[in-house]
């Protein structure tokens, strides 16, 4: 494949060689027509002048005849040519070249065409038509017929045909000089041609070839312009090219630009986001839909049934490219722990799908908690209600006159009324302080003591149940907090452990100093609580085991009471494992 | 893994849809397990019938991939590789469908159940459930990636679940000894232990068969075949 400056130069070359050519052949043939003419004329004259010095000149004679072989000769001397007469029977009568003995040898002559012609024009006595010379055997000839008229008595009438020959030697000679000349001429100017094509092409391609690499340099990342000196086309080739790199380059940085926007609103949503290609394949994915679904990486191109395996996911799939948009509510997560809200809508141009997901665990779980409190809330009073009510009908039926099963009915209605009333206090205290209306005093409080009392207050009821209570509070400890906030706190824990825990068990109060901070552990080595609770026990109302508890005349509400207390004291509340067995509340509270 | 590029696209997308059926049928089956122990540790007997709605897909996911595979065996007469993913996702289809079916024996159980206090808080039998589950999701996952080592790790895990098997039975023949009362109650445990130690077998096989499909190493019945 030749380059630029290889076509330029090819086609200047052939250019130059084919108009060298075209002069040499015309010069040549020009000439050469030209002398050629020349000699015709040249021939027609001469034969002119044989012919009337034939009819008119006076001639030697022999013998009273008239020597036409001489005549010839003479005129071929004075012609500078071939001369010929024939007779009018065309038989040659003289020749210039030839002795008048070898004349008879000449017969064929007559059959020449110029002499055929002259010989029938003679015949036919035509007028006299110009004289075309033919050439043949390197010389042109001419011939004309002749009339003589004689002198009477001396000489007879004589006619026949005279003929001039002229060699063409000289003529071609001149012309293969010619010849010679113009083909070192030729030689010389393929030559220059050569030179001068070579030099054309690189001026003419120089310009370009600098603006092709140069081009080539940015197409390839180089940044950069085209630099040119010429005004021409180039020069405004340049000019173009150059807008056109300032522009692209403008268009790369605004799409730049708008990329990293978009990815930078897209990795810092809430929300997960996942895009879909037409074959449910991952295009893109966000940093939240990565976490929300607890991926290391999403390979792009992906399919998403690998990535989402939740049933529900596979089956919007088909929903949202039949109505454009779908939702549904997943379990994710490798213990399939969090619940999301995936909303999927279809793009119509590309027929991809935009999922976007939320993690609605937590407002699921404070639902489930406000439904269950209130349900519970009015299962725990109706409980007691049913009862007031149930033993008052029966008083009214009667039984109020009955002095041995009276009592028992009125006792069962203090009970309820003084359980109805525990509820609604502890209700109230509790959101007296969520409210922050419960007022707490925060101060440097020795826990021992309150410790002490507690567990005093609570020997009788764990003697009752045989459980073996005991303390191990230090007396130096200090922590900030309110008395009758963490003696609440200690009295519902401990209460609670001794409700909750079979007979024999052994329940501790201990606290100790750490971080920073105090931690107050009431630990029990009862069954536990199993797992699935834990995270729900401090909800109100909330009940591991409802039948018990409530026959533990608790009123579901304890727990709670006891995290409120603690969360007004800027603390917190924990459930741990207790080894070997059971479980430990961990209240935290700020040292001083 | 089958990501080799193959001339012919549809057969490609053929292979593809093979593999997408197994990972949404194993999605369903994983969610089966998961809901039907929720249910019968939480009583949830509305949770146990849906459960029980589920097994009609899984079916449908298994008769769908295996018409695509005859499919593609008819059709495509495939080699090497191929052939045995084809043949493999056949067997995977049926393993999975029983572990379904076995899902939905337990959630039968959990309606049985719902009524009657429970013998002991549940601890064993969710634990079993935990590892089975994640036996299935790791077969499948160790399946998408072409992983043998993960595949080999479930079949390991498969050890665990005979442990606390062996344990689940020996702790409830104490406590039905102890208490004839409990026999029935006792019963309907053990048989949901022995549903789960079967899922895990079952589970041990997808894994198998996984290794095999990666090395094309046959690991069944290793040490107990009559040569």
């Amino acid at each position: 494949m030749l380059g630029i400056r290889g076509k330029l130069f090819v086609t200047s070359l052939v250019l130059m060689l084919a108009v060298g050519g075209a002069t040499l052949i015309v010069l040549e043939r020009g000439l050469g027509g030209f002398l050629r003419a020349r000699l015709g004329t040249d021939v027609s004259r001469r034969v002119s002048i044989a012919q009337s010095w034939v009819e008119h000149g006076r001639h030697a004679r022999v013998a009273g005849a008239l020597d036409d072989d001489a005549l010839a000769d003479s005129l071929g001397m004075a012609l500078d040519a071939h001369v010929t007469v024939f007779d009018e029977h065309g038989k040659v009568i003289g020749d210039s070249e030839h002795e008048p003995s070898q004349l008879g040898d000449m017969s064929n002559m007559a059959k020449q065409p110029e002499v055929r012609a002259a010989l029938q024009r003679l015949r036919e006595r035509a007028a006299h038509p110009e004289v075309k010379p033919i050439e043949r055997a390197r010389a042109l000839y001419a011939a004309v017929p002749f009339e003589r008229s004689g002198d009477i008595g001396i000489e007879p009438w004589r006619k026949g045909v005279v003929r001039v020959g002229v060699s063409t030697i000289d003529v071609e000679s001149v012309l293969d000089r010619l010849r010679f000349f113009l083909f070192l001429t030729a030689i010389a100017g393929i030559g220059v041609a050569f030179v001068m094509s070579g030099l054309a092409s690189f001026w003419a391609s120089r310009e370009l070839v600098s603006l092709v690499q140069s081009a080539s340099a940015v197409a390839t990342g180089g940044r950069g312009r085209l630099e040119t000196a010429s005004s021409d086309e180039l020069g405004s080739l340049a000019g173009s090219f150059n807008r056109l790199v300032e522009r692209l380059d403008r268009t790369v940085a605004e799409l730049k630009g708008e990329r990293d926007r978009f990815g930078a609103i897209l990795g810092h949503m809430a929300e997960a986001v996942i895009a879909l290609d037409s074959d449910d394949r991952v295009e893109l994915a966000n940093q939240a839909a990565l976490e929300l679904l607890e991926l290391a990486e999403v390979r792009p191109g992906q399919p998403v049934v690998e990535l989402v395996r939740a049933p529900a996911f596979a089956d919007m799939l088909p929903r949202v490219r039949a109505q454009g948009k779908a939702s549904a509510e997943l379990a994710v997560g490798k213990a399939g722990s969090r619940q999301v809200l995936a909303r999927a809508a279809l793009l119509e141009a590309t027929s991809g799908v935009v999922v976007v997901m939320l993690d609605v665990t937590e407002m699921r779980r404070l639902e489930a908690m406000r439904r269950d409190f209130v349900a519970n809330v009015s299962h725990e009073l109706r409980t007691p209600i049913s009862i007031i009510r149930a033993n008052a009908e029966t008083l009214l039926d009667g039984a109020l006159t009955d002095p041995e099963r009276g009592p028992g009915f009125a006792h069962a209605i203090v009970r309820s009324s003084e359980r109805l009333g525990r509820i609604v206090a502890d209700l109230l205290d509790l959101s007296r302080i969520e409210s922050g209306e419960m007022p707490v005093r925060l101060r440097p409080l020795p826990i021992a003591d309150v410790a002490f009392r507690v567990v005093d207050s609570l020997q009788i009821q764990a003697r009752a149940r045989s459980v073996v209570l005991s303390q191990d509070v230090p007396e130096d400890l200090e922590p900030l907090c309110d008395e009758d906030s963490l003696e609440q706190i200690l009295t519902n824990l401990v209460e609670n452990a001794i409700k909750y825990t079979p007979s024999g068990s052994h329940v501790g109060v201990s606290a100790a100093e750490e971080g920073g901070r105090v931690r107050i552990d009431v630990r029990d080595d009862g069954p536990g609580i199993e797992q699935r609770h834990r995270q729900r026990i401090f909800e109100r109302f909330y009940r591991v085991d409802p039948g018990r508890s409530r026959d533990m005349g608790g009123t579901g509400l304890g727990l709670s009471i006891v995290k409120h207390l603690a969360e007004a004291q800027n603390g917190t509340v924990e459930l741990l494992d207790n080894e070997p067995q059971g479980c430990v509340f961990r209240v935290w509270l700020h040292a001083r | 893994m089958q990501q080799r590029g193959h001339t012919d696209r549809v057969y490609e997308a053929q292979l593809e849809a093979v593999r997408r059926n197994l990972i949404v049928m194993a999605g369903r089956v994983e969610e089966m397990i998961a809901h039907a122990v929720k249910a019968l540790v939480e009583r949830d007997v509305d949770l146990a019938r849906r459960t029980i709605g589920q097994d009609p897909k899984v079916n449908h996911c298994e008769v769908e991939t295996d018409q695509l595979c005859m499919e593609i065996l008819a059709r495509r007469q495939p080699l090497a590789s191929d052939l045995r993913f084809i043949t493999l996702a056949l067997k995977m289809v049926t393993d999975l469908e029983r572990i379904g079916d076995l899902a939905v024996n337990i959630s039968h159980r959990a309606i049985d159940m719902a009524t009657e206090a429970p013998l002991k808080p549940w601890r064993d039998v969710p634990r079993m459930a935990g590892i089975v589950q994640s036996m299935v999701r790791d077969a499948i996952d160790a399946f998408v990636r072409g992983d043998a080592n993960q595949a080999q790790a479930v079949i390991d895990r498969d050890v665990q679940v005979d442990e606390i098997y062996t344990h689940v039975i020996r702790e409830l023949l104490g406590i039905m000894t102890a208490d004839g009362g409990s026999v029935e109650r006792g019963i309907q445990v053990l048989s949901v232990a022995k549903v789960l130690e079967r899922m895990a077998d079952h589970a041990t096989n997808l894994a198998e068969q996984v290794v095999f499909l990666v090395q094309g190493k046959d690991v069944r019945h290793l040490g107990n075949c009559v040569e």
